[in-house]
This record gives C-alpha cells, structure tokens and sequence, in this order.
C-alpha cells in the first residue's frame, strides 16, 4: 500500500512536477512575452522620444528645475508656394519676381522667430511670439527710368498655448498652437508725377494668421537651444481687389533659449 | 549643380540679357498725372479719371463715356511690336489699341481689347514698320466701364 501509496503519491509528485514544469515552461514564456513587450515598448518609447518611461522621472524633475520664465530666438526656413492669387495680380500688372534666372521661387526663405514663455501650468505654458514670415520684392519696367518696386514683409505677434513634457529635466517635447494678427508692411515705388523722382507709398495689411508647432529643446538650467517647426496659415497681405497671399507656409527653425524665475 | 546645369543656366541668363526691349511710348501704367491731364498722353476726344486699380496708388486710366480717344506719338522706329495691354473691360464698351505706322493719319493695325470681369493682361505681337512719326491710339467707341492699368508698346528684338 505503502509503496502503492508512494507509487500514486510518487505518481502524483511527477504530474505535480509535470504541472511545475509546464508552469515554469508558461511562466518563461510570459516572462518572454513580458520582456518582448517591454522591449518594444521601450524601444517604442526611446523612439518617441521618451513618452512613456521617463513620465514618472519628469514628475520628479521639472523641465530647468521648474523655472518658470522662458525666452526663446530663432533663425531658418519657409517655404511658401510658387505663387497666389495677390502675386498672379502683381503679374497682371507687369511686376516680376526678378531674382536673375536661376532662382527658383519655391526656394526657401529667412524666417525668424522670438518669444517669450510662462509656464503656467505643469507641462502647459502660454507664449507671446512674433515670427517674421514671408517677405517678397518686385520690380516693373516703368517706362520712365527706374523700374517700380513694390516689397512686402509679414510679421506675426501670436499668443500661443504649448503642452510639454519634460522627458528629463534639461530635455523637453512640445506641441503649441496659436492664433493672432499678421502685420505686412508694404512700400510701392513709383514715379506718378512728372518730377523725375519716385514717390514711396507705405501701407499695412493687418490679417490674422494660425499657427501649429512642434518642438524639442535641451537646455542647461539657463541655456539651451530648440529645434522647431510647424506651419502657419496666414492670408496677409491683400490687394484692392482681396487677393490674398499665404505669407505662411512650413517653417524649421533653430534657436537659442534662456529660462529664470521661480517654480510653480 | 553639375557642370551642365550651370552651363544651361549661363545661357539661359546670356539669352535674357541679349533679348531687348524698346518702349516705344513713354508711361505705360498711366501713372503720370498733371492734374485732371496724363501728362505723357494726349487726351484727343471724350473724358478720363485717374482710378486706383490693385493699389491705391497704382493707376490706371477710366475712360469715361464714349467716345475717348488718347494718342502719343513714337520714341523711335520699330520693325517688330509687342503691344500689351492689362484692361478691365465691360462687354461693348469696345476698346481697341491702334496705330498708325508712320503717322499720315490712317489706321494701319487696330488690337481690339477684349471684356473682361477683372483686369487681364494680353499680348499682342506684330510685325509693323513703325516709323518715328508713328502714332499710337487707345479708343473707346461704346459705352460701358473701361479702365485700363497698362498699355505697353514695344519694340521686340529678342534672338
């Protein structure tokens, strides 16, 4: 009995070691899975620039140690495009684009970028930003003398809401929208007496223009440069006849950025 | 750029260079005003307002009513015209660009300027002898708006 005893206890032992084993074997693969997971949801994570992982980390370290004045000034690119419908009007009038023959109108422009940030919020700050977006000279054979010249250029004063998060504390990810007016100032050169000398017209166009951004920042606790870029919308400036031109288009910029007052 | 890109952009640049254009009449955008008169323009017959047209302070030329006549005479000859008008013309307000080549008094080409909604451009080429006693004519015959921003009259000797 007792060795029948042993033998279903033994017995019994095998199926439990069986069972421990097919246990272990489903616990490694879960272990497995687990890991498989767990890497791609770092490498997921590493690859979007830290989102998940190191949110409990920024919790504990603020972006610049919490600092909550920013100022940030930017430099790059624009593209707009080829041509609207106020430069098809230019053209109806006899103005040229005259950069020489080889330049390409849909060649990137300057663009410039300054702003001033306030955190209001953890991971939420408002911005005041101005940006110099597209800016255009013409020129017409007048038939005078000197060819008319017809330039413009158009600034924006937005106020613009970001959502950051601070992936370690001298490292950040933002979006930000904004909205606000667009300001082109314009100078038209023309001769319209019989005076030899050519008369300037000033005139500001005030538009409005919209805004969506996106960016990364590395900063020491009062230092650090940005990489920014987006798209605006911005129908500025028009013509008698309301033809517009989309002064915005994509921009990338690059920049400088200072941080200092108190936390939160 | 490669060195062919280069090359076709030199020509291309050596082309725009050696094309030329003459103006054969002075103040193509009507923007010399002396007064309630153009002042490189002779009014001959009918009425006309200076309007702002794109800008307010780019104009162009209302004539008023019918009919209006406005002639200059030619800078120089020419073998070859380009005639370009930028106009905003109602349907049968009949505008025409004529000119006579050597200025004895007869009509030798009329451009007729055709309607349109909002301001166009159009371009004319001719081959006319155009002597230096030649005339150029801007004539509205029939009623309706007319204005017109820009009549440029050129000689064309592009290769």
């Amino acid at each position: 009995m007792t060795s029948g005893h042993r033998a279903c206890g033994s017995g019994h032992t095998r199926e439990e070691s069986g069972r421990r084993v097919a246990a272990v074997f489903i616990g490694t693969e879960i272990a497995l899975v687990s890991l498989v997971h767990s890497m791609r949801l770092i490498a997921l994570a590493l690859l979007l620039g830290g989102v998940l992982a190191p949110s409990v980390a920024a919790a504990k370290e603020p972006f610049v140690e919490g600092q909550t004045w920013g100022l940030e000034v930017g430099l790059g690119l624009g593209w707009v495009g080829d041509s609207s419908a106020y430069t098809r009007t230019l053209e109806t009038f006899g103005f040229e684009d005259k950069h020489g023959c080889c330049w390409d109108p849909g060649a990137p422009r300057f663009r410039f970028s300054g702003a001033v940030e306030r955190i209001v919020l953890p991971y939420f700050s408002v911005l005041l930003q101005t940006n110099l977006l597209d800016r255009q000279k013409w020129y017409r054979d007048s038939g005078l003398g000197e060819d008319d010249v017809f330039a413009w250029s158009s600034w924006t004063l937005d106020v613009q809401a970001r959502a950051f998060l601070p992936v370690r504390k001298w490292f950040r990810v933002y979006a930000q929208f904004g909205v606000g007016p667009t300001f082109t100032g314009s100078r038209l050169y023309v001769q319209t007496t019989a005076d030899a000398e050519q008369t300037k017209y000033r005139e500001v166009d005030v538009g409005y223009n919209v805004a969506g951004l996106g960016g990364l920042e590395l900063s020491s606790k009062h230092a650090g440069f940005f990489v920014q870029g987006g798209y605006f919308y911005s129908p500025s400036p028009k013509n008698r006849f309301g033809d517009a031109h989309q002064s915005g288009g994509g921009i990338l910029l690059f920049g400088l950025s200072g941080h200092f007052g108190r936390p939160l | 750029m490669n060195r062919a890109a280069l090359l076709v952009s030199l020509m291309m640049c050596l082309a725009s260079v050696a094309a030329c254009e003459t103006d054969l009449v002075d103040d193509p955008g009507f923007q010399l005003w002396c007064g309630e008169e153009l002042c490189a323009w002779d009014l001959e017959e009918g009425e006309i307002r200076k309007v702002p047209t794109w800008h307010t302070h780019d104009y162009g030329v209302d004539l008023v009513g019918a009919p209006v006549l406005l002639s200059q005479g030619a800078r120089s000859s020419a073998s070859c015209v380009r005639i370009e008008v930028t106009s905003k013309v109602e349907a049968g307000a009949m505008v025409t660009v004529e000119v006579d080549a050597d200025g004895d008094g007869d009509v030798d080409l009329t451009v007729p300027v055709g309607g349109s909604e909002r301001f166009v451009s159009r371009v004319h080429d001719v081959e006319l002898d155009v002597s230096i006693e030649g005339v150029f004519y801007l004539r509205k015959s029939g009623q309706g708006e007319a204005v017109v921003a820009r009549l440029r009259v050129s000689e064309e000797c592009g290769w």
